[in-house]
């Protein structure tokens, strides 16, 4: 029947439009889901919105699987943790100390001594020499990206971890939950390119109890180390962005990772003391990029021209998310203001018209019938966007600015995920949105270094637009090798000019996570105004620091 | 029998090379996921040793190709990617039970009612019931089913609050064959099983009426009423057997398609199926499950098709004959 299945396809089209894009007009009507039946008690639900309908049982946690089993950084902890409510500084978890030697090429870490797995044997320097080894012997098992060659035991508690390079700022890369300590004596000799590890034990706050592919019910512990839990139990279900917004409603999920246009009248109105609605700052940003190694935007003229007729508000206002434009520099005021410079502080760009079209003039470039065109050639750029996250409408308002203000016509060319991110890294593109953000100064820049230079057509891994500029490695390096303060900010001064005058990228709206919360069973979260951790599920330590302040409420 | 064998073999190629075809690759979208589950960029040493790893599988697509035809002789499917190192076969295992019963119950269901009030439409076409239920399942029909999914779930769910928002069992229960666990499944699944039905059923229906319509007008319909057999008789033995026959043949295609799964009804109602699992590996550009789905998807479509050959003899004298 070649009509029913016509219609089958066309309606899955728009299925996929559903729950990935992000109108609003489909979280009114409250579509969705519900299922655990709620907390209460000393449970705690949470909704997990990106993992699909159903879980798969798989605690490989140093695997590149994208759908490992939910919130098994409550399992299984790290040994240091990125505090993002202090400019994202890597802070120790189950480390007690580290420092580095002079070279930056060595770290010592002392660890704690209270830690016990939850079959009750004691974590050991054997057992973190064994876990952070695991990705130096096949880089299938380096998602969490490190770059340390090697990992010894120094005694009993102490392990030691060398660079080849001066490390000073990234070890942030140990805090990745793709790189968590786990115990040598279950793990050893096991195969991880098949075993799952569907028992897991780790030191972290929770021990798996039930597995079902459609909830999991973490325990709390009562020998974690960290302190003693009011909650006893946290479920997790499947659930999608619509649907949790009706559970969340409903009281029938407590805890969700939602970006929800109009959550303010939807949701929060509704209940004002127990529904929350939250956004963090990641520290990162959604950025135009240029396409620095080719023609028309290797011109650094051209590039300020669009960055500045940029229509930066109205796209926040589009996304319902007014007052989180970005600033020039790539540097998120909320976790980086001190470290950002005067000039540059809190600044939202507005539109320059002026300015814009006087570095139009100045990049040598004419703009005929729409076209860049410079001694003979004529470009017509293209803006390759995302299509899965439904970003039409606002490369669309940035394609308007730019024909409006300068006369440049730009194509929209939107693009599956998979296919868009293959375009980015060969670097089949003129101008493209892409996400920039990681932990501290030196995780946010360190992509722009010509070591992550790679020419057109060869994968490049992060250095997307292919920025390539003495100036910037020079910062980068003195930024990276050393941990005295004065250098580093001078570094991060000197980076953030590049950024905004240079213009490699254009950051366009910050990054957050967005968290719901329906506290009728649990108070004690965490504000965005005031908080030493971010309430977001899926953060490891901070996660834990979250549930270990939850109380009972009316208790 | 061996054009089945050539069906199998070009599927099971096609299979292989066409994911290959698309443009992206595995690595893109591990990079992709992993982003946005931590907000984060990846560190550059992380996104090349997930590229090293996952980059360019179409390095060697010969060999490759081989050891896939290899793996599937002794019927292994590989192991995922999205879900390392999940073997597919657990995957399906998982999903594939909810899928059949959902998608296969209503399947046959929307085609007994479909095709049952569809010969009574036709049987008087034109009288007060055809001239009700004809148009209303044209409207019916027209509307799409992710938007009806979406307001009965709202209606019936949220509003009303008789059946669970998300689901397909209470998750609460060990998974068994406990009567409470399978009451629960058959709370969880009322609700997108009607919206299934009420959204396929009019296909059928209108299929059936139209084909009674013309059958009616046979000499032997009336010769048979003539010989004064009961109208009932006359509908079901005469007029009926010989007006299934098309929606029949779309039956027997429609059970090939069911191990497809839902993709809209998972999604809409969080159901565990194996329709979003292909949704997802064809995102992720996950190799091994888009072929292991496809490869199930084909065995069913080919075995589907074979019974629907086999079994149309019987319904239909005349095949017989021709030989």
């Amino acid at each position: 029947m070649p009509t029913r299945r016509a219609f089958i396809v066309r309606a899955a089209a728009a299925a996929v439009a559903v729950p990935l894009g992000t109108s609003a007009c489909t979280a009114g009507t409250g579509a969705g889901g519900g299922g655990a039946g709620g907390g209460g008690g000393d449970t705690l639900v949470f909704g997990k919105t990106d993992g699909g309908t159903t879980f798969v049982r798989n605690y490989n946690m140093f695997g590149p699987a994208t759908q490992k089993s939910p919130n098994g950084e409550l399992i299984y902890e790290p040994l240091v943790r990125i505090d993002y409510s202090d400019g994202g500084k890597v802070k120790p978890w189950l480390a007690e100390s580290m420092e580095f030697d002079e070279a930056g090429t060595t770290l010592t870490m002392k660890l704690r001594g209270d830690v016990t797995f939850s079959d009750g044997k004691p974590m050991t320097a054997d057992d973190v020499v064994f876990s952070l080894g695991i990705p130096l012997g096949d880089p299938t098992f380096n998602t969490g990206g490190t770059t340390y060659d090697s990992v010894a035991k120094k005694d009993a508690s102490t392990v030691t971890v060398h660079w080849p390079s001066p490390a000073f700022s990234e070890l942030g890369q140990l805090a990745s939950p793709q790189l968590p300590v786990v115990p040598k004596h279950i793990w050893d000799g096991k195969n991880l390119k098949r075993w799952t590890n569907p028992d897991p034990v780790g030191t972290g706050p929770f021990t798996l109890t039930r597995f079902a592919p459609q909830q999991v019910t973490l325990g709390a512990r009562t020998d974690y180390w960290g302190g003693r839990f009011a909650l006893k139990t946290f479920k997790i279900i499947p659930t999608s962005g619509d649907s949790v917004k009706a559970q969340l409603l409903r009281d029938d999920v407590e805890w969700a990772l939602v970006a929800w246009n109009g959550a303010e009248q939807e949701y929060v109105a509704k209940n004002p003391k127990h529904h929350l609605y939250q956004k963090y700052a990641t520290g990162g940003a959604y950025s135009l990029f240029f396409n620095a190694a080719r023609a028309p935007f290797d011109n650094v003229h051209l590039r300020r021209a669009l960055a500045m007729t940029l229509p930066r508000e109205d796209i926040v206002t589009t996304l319902q998310r007014p007052g989180t434009e970005a600033g020039p520099t790539g540097l998120v005021d909320e976790i980086y203001a001190d470290l950002i410079l005067p000039e540059y502080r809190g600044k939202v760009q507005k539109i320059d018209v002026e300015g814009a079209r006087r570095e139009l003039a100045l990049s040598g470039f004419e703009v005929r019938g729409g076209k860049l065109v410079k001694d003979g050639k004529s470009h017509s750029p293209r803006l390759s966007f995302n299509q899965d996250f439904g970003w039409d409408p606002y490369a669309n308002i940035m394609v308007r600015s730019w024909e409006k203000h300068l006369g440049i016509k730009v194509k929209s060319a939107g693009a599956p995920g998979a296919n868009l991110f293959d375009q980015q890294q060969t670097g089949d593109f003129d101008l493209t949105i892409y996400a920039t953000g990681g932990a501290g100064v030196a995780g946010i820049f360190s992509f722009l270094s010509g070591r992550a230079y790679r020419p057109l057509g060869e994968k490049a891994a992060a250095n997307i637009g292919r920025w390539k500029d003495d100036a910037t490695d020079a910062a980068i390096g003195r930024l990276l090798g050393t941990q005295d303060p004065a250098v580093t900010t001078s570094a991060g001064h000197e980076l953030q000019k590049i950024v905004a005058e240079q213009v490699p990228y254009s950051p366009i709206y910050n990054s957050y996570w967005f968290m719901a919360i329906n506290a009728r069973n649990w108070s004690g979260w965490p504000t965005p105004e005031n908080f030493s951790y971010v309430p977001f599920p899926g953060l490891g330590p901070d996660t834990t620091l979250t549930l270990l302040k939850l109380k009972q409420a009316g208790k | 029998m061996g054009f089945y064998l050539a069906a199998a073999w070009s599927a099971i190629t096609l299979n292989f090379f066409l994911p290959r075809l698309m443009p992206g690759d595995p690595s893109a979208a591990i990079v992709d996921k992993l982003q946005r589950v931590s907000g984060q960029q990846l560190a550059p040493s992380a996104l090349e040793s997930i590229q090293k790893v996952f980059g360019n599988p179409d390095a060697n697509l010969g060999r490759q190709y081989l050891d896939y035809l290899v793996q599937l002789a002794h019927l292994d499917l590989g192991t995922s990617i999205s879900n390392y190192p999940t073997p597919v076969s657990d995957l399906l295992w998982q999903g594939l039970p909810w899928t059949l019963l959902l998608v296969g119950t209503t399947t046959v269901v929307a085609f007994v009612l479909g095709t049952g009030i569809g010969a009574v439409a036709g049987w008087k076409a034109g009288g007060r019931f055809d001239t009700v239920i004809s148009p209303l399942t044209t409207f019916v029909s027209a509307i799409p089913y992710f938007w009806m999914a979406l307001v009965g779930l709202w209606l019936f769910g949220f509003l009303l609050g008789w059946f669970p928002l998300s689901g397909g069992y209470d998750a609460d229960l060990p998974i068994g064959l406990s009567p409470s666990f399978l009451l629960s499944v058959l709370h969880y699944g009322v609700l997108p099983a009607a919206t299934i039905v009420f959204s396929a059923f009019g296909g059928w229906l209108l299929g059936m009426r139209n084909m009674t319509v013309t059958t009616v007008r046979e000499d032997y319909v009336l010769l048979a009423q003539a010989k004064g057999l009961s109208g009932r008789r006359v509908l079901l033995r005469y007029a009926a057997r010989n007006a299934v026959l098309p929606n029949f043949t779309g039956f027997a295609l429609a059970l090939g398609h069911v191990v497809g799964g839902a993709l809209l009804t998972e999604v809409v109602f969080n159901y565990p199926g194996v329709g979003y699992l292909l949704f997802t590996s064809l995102q992720q550009r996950d190799y091994p499950v888009m072929q292991g789905v496809f490869f199930l998807i084909m065995l069913t479509v080919l075995l589907a098709n074979l019974l629907a050959d086999s079994v149309y003899a019987l319904v239909d004298p005349r095949i017989r004959e021709g030989g």
